[in-house]
């Protein structure tokens, strides 16, 4: 795992948070244990207390009479002699204490009454002067305390220490210690936090391998997005990535991706069909000018024909010119490279100028042309290097397929919010099956029986133009029965 | 004397086509679609066919047409401005094929094979 790598930053991250956040979650429950732990312990020593000092005042209270002196009582009771008295009512609270103490199990535990100097009035057997000593630190802070609690190190043990005060009937006031083991309490904690600081480290490396398999997971998209770009050469544009099974996210990247490699694909695909058109449409004119070439120089030939044959092949070197700049049009056209320059236009005027050159190329021909214009000024918003270019070729293509004699016409009119450019003319007409591909690219009008003329680009070069001027060119037409070609253009 | 027919609907390629083959010592005619050519052949004894294919589609009809050119055991040969390797894709079975761009020595050679072998075996040009 590279340490630049996604995957590498955030398992660590992961882990880390993971981490802090076991940490600190099995810290807070330990310390809350601890808390509950010491404090039901301190309530159990305070219970104690409470019981020896009901203990203590109730026999001394019942052995009133005989005015045992208060220390001995306490001493008998500490160390836990039998058969202290005959009398039934102390027996009574005799057997009560012992009850006590087997349910306290007080045997076990440190028990001292020390004045307020420390020094040590009754004690249980277990407590030695050592334990005096040490349990008498705390008697300073505890003498203003209703109750303190403490613990004691002990050579051999850990104590855990309860300081409360005593006393009884105006007599002087003890300082009662009671100190158990903290043993059993110590065992729980030091067992806890041994399974902590064992299972942490576990789940954070259980944890680690999973957030790297998620991770992994995740990437996955991207390392196939990664290699299928690597394979994606120009000749093999088919690769796609899949896209089943993947998170929104990624889903979105390869999308994207896939959809940029069809475009690519789309992209190579045009130009690969361009250029074979482009070569196609070249060929055709430069196989009869190498023909005409290789036929003339075959053998001697007087001076006219040579002219004749150069006169020819000037003619297709014009035609290639034609298609090329037809095909380098095309190919802005297509791709929007070609720039418009959209302003108000009046339709009868821009017309008119063009119908007046037309009229020139038609005369020649001798085909009679007439010019209807609209009643009232018609305002389209258009591009006038291309619409020029837009009726030059459709009235162009006319002429071309209209015998010496006959008739071109241009009617100008509006309709609804369009304004309608018709050119009639009484030329060969088109076929019914030929009608809807008239406007395809290089169509040619192959199956008239016709020469093929011009470069098959002249028609559907208008239909792109009229397009980006949001208007469309429709045809009606029969054979030998001329043609009528409308353009639609949206009124400004 | 043998009769080629050229089918072609470029006017300039017939006229230069029929010159040069009246020029060695062929009769020619001449239609400008394969519907026409297929109507000569009805009305004359055509010994070979030149036959302009249209790139890039033929349509349909036109296939039809074709066929049954060959189906009348005319000799074909197939013109175009494509390659050879397209021309013998689109059009399988004919006598010969050639490339128009190639020049008159290669459109002489290929009726030469043609009407003497009857096919150009392996035209690898």
């Amino acid at each position: 795992m590279r340490l630049n790598s996604i995957k590498f930053k955030i398992s660590i991250l992961y882990v880390a948070i993971l981490g802090i956040i076991l940490v600190l979650y099995s810290g807070i429950l330990f310390a809350s244990l601890h808390y509950t732990l010491y404090d039901e312990l301190d309530n159990e020593l305070q219970k104690k207390a409470t019981e020896i000092e009901n203990i203590i005042k109730m026999y001394a209270q019942a052995a009133g009479d005989e005015k045992q002196p208060l220390i001995d009582i306490m001493d008998a009771l500490i160390h836990f002699k039998e058969e202290l008295s005959n009398e039934s009512k102390l027996k009574e609270i005799e057997n009560l204490w012992f009850q006590k103490v087997d349910k306290y199990d007080l045997k076990e535990d440190y028990i001292n009454f020390s004045n307020y100097k420390g020094e040590s009035i009754v004690r249980s057997s277990n407590v030695s002067q050592d334990v005096v000593s040490v349990f008498a630190k705390d008697i300073s802070k505890a003498r203003n305390k209703e109750i303190y609690f403490k613990n004691a190190n002990l050579q051999k043990q850990k104590l855990r220490v309860v300081n409360t005060h005593f006393s009884y009937g105006g007599q002087e006031e003890y300082m009662l210690q009671i100190g158990t083991s903290l043993k059993p309490l110590m065992h729980i904690l030091q067992n806890r936090l041994f399974h902590i600081a064992v299972s942490i480290p576990v789940v954070l490396l259980l944890a680690s391998f999973i957030g790297r398999i998620l991770v992994a997971r995740i990437l996955k998209p991207v390392i196939e997005l990664t290699r299928t770009a690597q394979h994606i050469t120009h000749q093999n544009l088919e690769a796609r990535v899949k896209t089943e099974h993947i998170d929104e996210e990624m889903q979105y990247l390869v999308e994207a991706f896939n959809d940029m490699i069809s475009r690519l694909e789309n992209s190579f695909n045009y130009i690969a069909e361009f250029s074979s058109h482009v070569a196609h449409e070249l060929k055709t004119p430069l196989a009869i000018i190498r023909g005409e070439s290789e036929v003339a120089l075959r053998r001697e030939r007087p001076a006219e024909e040579y002219k004749k044959i150069i006169e020819n092949n000037l003619e297709e070197i014009k035609r290639m010119l034609k298609t090329i700049e037809n095909m380098l049009l095309l190919a802005r056209l297509d791709y929007q490279l070609e720039l418009f320059h959209f302003e108000k236009i009046e339709l009868n005027e821009f017309i008119q100028e063009i119908y007046d050159q037309s009229r020139i190329l038609a005369s020649e021909k001798n085909i009679a042309t007439a010019l209807f214009v609209s009643q009232k000024p018609l305002f389209i918003n258009g591009d006038r290097l291309h619409l020029r270019r837009l009726f030059f070729n459709i009235i162009n293509n006319a002429l071309k397929f209209t015998p010496s004699g006959g008739q071109l016409d241009i009617v100008i009119r509006e309709e609804d919010t369009k304004a309608v450019v018709s050119v009639s003319d009484t030329g060969i007409g088109i076929a019914e099956e030929d009608l809807p591909r008239i406007f395809n690219r290089f169509f040619h009008k192959d199956r008239t029986g016709q020469d093929r003329q011009g470069t098959g680009l002249g028609l559907h070069i208008a239909q792109l133009i009229a397009g980006i001027h949001h208007g469309k060119i429709t045809v009606e037409s029969r054979p030998a029965g001329g043609s009528r070609f409308t353009a639609t253009l949206p009124i400004q | 004397m043998t009769n080629i027919l050229i089918v072609d609907d470029e006017r300039k390629i017939r006229s230069v086509y029929s010159g040069l083959l009246k020029g060695e010592g062929y009769e020619t005619c001449e239609a400008s679609n394969v519907a026409d050519a297929y109507e000569m052949l009805k009305k004359r004894n055509i010994d070979l066919v030149l036959l302009d294919i249209k790139m890039p589609e033929i349509d349909g009809g036109e296939m039809y047409d074709i066929i049954q050119l060959f189906h009348r055991k005319t000799r074909v040969i197939v013109a175009s401005v494509c390659p050879l390797t397209e021309q013998k894709r689109m059009i399988e079975g004919a006598d010969g094929y050639y490339d128009k761009s190639y020049g008159i020595e290669e459109l002489l050679l290929r009726i030469k094979e043609v009407l003497d072998n009857g096919s150009t075996g392996n035209s690898f040009l």
